[in-house]
């Protein structure tokens, strides 16, 4: 017979958290970088769900490439909230701390860089240049500027904005789960 | 009774209608049905694209909501039948497929023409590609922990309600330690039992030897002893094999015990199995009523010979005190008749 393990609780966490954090981020972004409404929770929502999607990808690629203790530590994580036989508690706790913090500053960068991205492309296209390039050559070098423009491009207010909405979002979040972890 | 009225609807309206594409791929269909080889295969495959065109497209004019979802769903059970690409993989693809389907429909207008959705809308659209990318994550996740299941299946017996991650519907099994120490029974009831009492005397004193070569073999090809194969819990040689220890507690004289742990390991960095480890009395607990039964002062040639196995690997808190993971497995072995004298073995039930 077939095991039947459904995610319900992640899933439930996860977008419960999602909903947290956008509405927390959308609001800061509304208030410093001026967006309108519908604008500011398209871009926290947007932003969000890529920084969650690299996390899960992030999770694949250790889960697949780790050793065997890590897949058991993993494992034993998911399973009985616990790990499995930690031998050095305070080497393996202070890297974990250190994991997760790498994790949170590459989703600031995510959002960050991610932000950038969906202003250049999402921006309302020229619509005087098309005259005398043809079509395809046209969209091809609107292309490359664009790529060009979002990944020079450095917003220092921009940057510390994302930085303090996903500090405020997450902390919030943790917070939520260490509540949940505490009644248990 | 069938109403033909029903199938009024079947009846095309117009030459440029879904009927017709349906009407063809059933043509395909039949014509698939009496060709052979290679073309039997393309006239099949081309039916069914007609007929995934053919369902969207009713779906679409009706304003049916997930019709585009069924056709991602179709177009993955399409490449399964073409390509046999892995059935998990397609699973994954579902979502985000259905996603680009969305987007495609957006940007072409019902003559074909591209057209650029407005800001909004494209912003609109890369949030909805997100989101069905998030889900396949998730289904990815569902997936992992199914085979994580398949390699380490007696972590069923454990209690999975305190994990924030799934939740557990299937109900208790037994940990595989049973059915290992079940298989283990049969065969020494067949190898001892019956035979003359010298040899199963002079068995029985090297006892610790094929007991560890029994459990080898058990544990590398138990699908093979076994008439149920498909049970997870007959599967051979599995990862978590690593983690069962087996203990053998034999009497060698009156009184005397020697406890022996096997540990199965096929890792390259493992000490051969043969290397059993020898265990004294004192280093076990004295109040564990298994034990305190090998305790028990036996008749004159009585031998007896007692198996437990536990689980090492993770495990939840509560199974700490609960021990679900343990079973035991007590046998007897006399000698009965007269001269010559016959072996006897009697092995209660595993539990």
């Amino acid at each position: 017979m077939l095991p039947v393990l459904l995610p319900i609780p992640i899933i439930f966490l996860q977008t419960l958290s999602l909903l947290i954090s956008v509405a927390i981020e959308a609001v800061i972004f509304q208030r410093q970088l001026k967006f309108s409404r519908k604008q500011s929770i398209q871009f926290s929502l947007s932003i969000n769900l890529f920084s969650d999607i690299a996390i899960w990808l992030f999770l694949f690629t250790v889960q697949s490439i780790a050793p065997e203790t890590t897949r058991l530590h993993l494992m034993s994580y998911v399973f009985f909230t616990q790990f499995y036989q930690v031998e050095r508690p305070t080497q393996f706790y202070l890297i974990s701390f250190a994991i997760i913090l790498t994790i949170f500053l590459l989703i600031c960068l995510i959002e960050y860089k991610g932000l950038d991205f969906l202003q250049v492309f999402l921006e309302p296209p020229y619509p005087n240049i098309s005259d005398n390039i043809s079509e395809g050559e046209n969209r091809a070098t609107s292309l490359v500027n664009k790529l060009n423009e979002a990944i020079i491009r450095t917003n220092l207010r921009q940057a510390s904005v994302v930085l303090i909405a996903n500090l405020l979002s997450n902390s919030l979040v943790v917070l939520i789960i260490l509540l949940h972890f505490l009644k248990n | 009774m069938l109403d033909l009225s029903k199938l009024e609807i079947l009846h095309p309206p117009r030459p440029y209608s879904w009927q017709t594409l349906f009407w063809l791929s059933v043509f395909s269909g039949f014509m698939a049905f009496l060709a052979t080889g290679f073309f039997r295969t393309l006239i099949a495959v081309i039916g069914q694209i007609l007929l995934i065109i053919s369902i969207t497209w009713l779906g679409k004019i009706n304003n049916f909501f997930p019709i585009l979802w069924i056709t991602s769903a179709l177009i993955c059970g399409l490449l399964y039948g073409l390509f046999k690409i892995q059935p998990s993989v397609l699973c994954i693809l579902w979502l985000p497929l259905a996603a680009i389907l969305i987007i495609l429909d957006v940007c072409f207008s019902k003559d074909l023409t591209f057209k650029v959705p407005n800001t909004s809308e494209r912003h609109t659209l890369l949030i909805l590609f997100l989101t069905q990318v998030l889900m396949a994550c998730w289904l990815q996740f569902t997936l992992i922990t199914y085979n994580w299941i398949q390699s380490y299946p007696s972590l069923l017996t454990d209690q999975l309600n305190h994990s924030n991650f799934i939740v557990n519907l299937t109900p208790r099994q037994p940990p595989r330690s049973v059915a290992i120490l079940q298989t283990m029974r049969q065969q020494l009831i067949e190898t001892l039992n019956n035979k003359p009492w010298t040899e199963g005397e002079s068995w029985l004193k090297n006892s610790a030897f094929h007991i560890q070569e029994m459990y080898e073999t058990f544990l590398s090809n138990l699908a093979e002893e076994s008439e149920t194969k498909n049970n997870l819990q007959y599967q051979p040689s599995l990862p978590e094999n690593q983690f069962w220890k087996l203990y053998f507690l034999y009497p060698l004289e009156q009184n005397t015990q020697q406890i022996y742990t096997f540990r199965y390991c096929n890792h390259p960095q493992c000490p051969p199995i043969k290397q059993w480890s020898s265990y004294t009395v004192s280093s076990f607990p004295s109040d564990d009523p298994w034990f305190m039964e090998s305790l028990e002062v036996l008749p004159e040639n009585e031998y007896r010979l007692l198996f437990r196995m536990e689980w090492t690997g993770p495990q939840s808190n509560q199974s700490q005190d609960t021990q679900p993971y343990q079973s035991h497995l007590n046998c007897k072995v006399f000698p009965i008749g007269n001269s010559p004298q016959q072996t006897k073995i009697q092995c209660p039930a595993v539990y």
